[in-house]
């Protein structure tokens, strides 16, 4: 979903930059993970494993500020 | 002022004629009809959708496009799981899930081609590892992907 158009949604998941990923609600990763990553941070998120919502950190993969010149969205 | 130049257009039209498998309906929810616009509906961003979504469904004879109300056809949209506008459905040979929230220009462009094939091949690209740690999973999972057309 386009961040920018939704900003309740963008704000309700803390989305700061894009990619950005929410597993069931309630899980989440920032970045373009590999494949494989990303199916296993699925499988952590399903399973209960891990955080929830974490804070961000650094990340693999590139991400992209959602609001680089402060403007607000 | 067409969304797609002729030189884009040729390539995604060869593309779908190689790629394309069942046929693709694109349901696009739109907001209110009739000139009325409500608090945090954006018309300009939905007619650019449904301007893009119909040069694209122009492309190829496997790939309709379906406009809904939001309101206008309430029993569409919860069938469809749609609060938001403009969403747009990919429907295949089932309903495999797939939505997108927003207007799919820039590199979402890419991203709605490519979800477009893939609904209609009916499988994802994934790794034979990938497909057996999916296939373990006790029930759905519902992926939020947030992106900008950036």
């Amino acid at each position: 979903m386009e961040a920018t158009e939704f900003p309740s949604l963008a704000r309700r998941f803390n989305v700061y930059a894009v990619p950005k990923v929410v597993i069931n609600e309630t899980h989440e990763f920032v970045g373009a993970l590999p494949e494989p990553h990303f199916v296993a941070a699925v499988g952590r998120a399903v399973a209960g494993d891990g955080e929830a919502a974490p804070a961000e950190g650094p990340v693999a993969g590139e991400t992209t500020p959602l609001d680089p010149d402060g403007r607000g969205v | 002022m067409p969304f797609l130049n002729p030189q884009d257009a040729e390539t995604i039209r060869r593309r779908f004629a190689a790629d394309l498998e069942a046929p693709v309906r694109l349901l696009l929810f739109l907001p209110a009809t009739g000139g009325l616009a409500l608090p945090g509906e954006d018309w300009e961003i939905a007619e650019y959708t449904r301007q893009i979504l119909t040069e694209v469904a122009a492309l190829s004879d496997k790939v309709t496009v379906e406009e809904y109300g939001l309101l206008s056809h309430a029993d569409e949209a919860q069938r469809y799981g749609i609060e938001r506008v403009p969403a747009i459905v990919f429907l295949g040979r089932e309903d495999y899930g797939v939505r997108y929230l927003g207007l799919p220009a820039g590199y979402e462009f890419v991203t709605m081609l490519e979800t477009i094939i893939a609904v209609s091949r009916g499988r994802a690209e994934l790794a034979q590892a990938s497909r057996e740690v999916l296939a373990a999973l006790p029930g759905d999972v519902y992926l939020q992907v947030f992106v900008t057309p950036t």
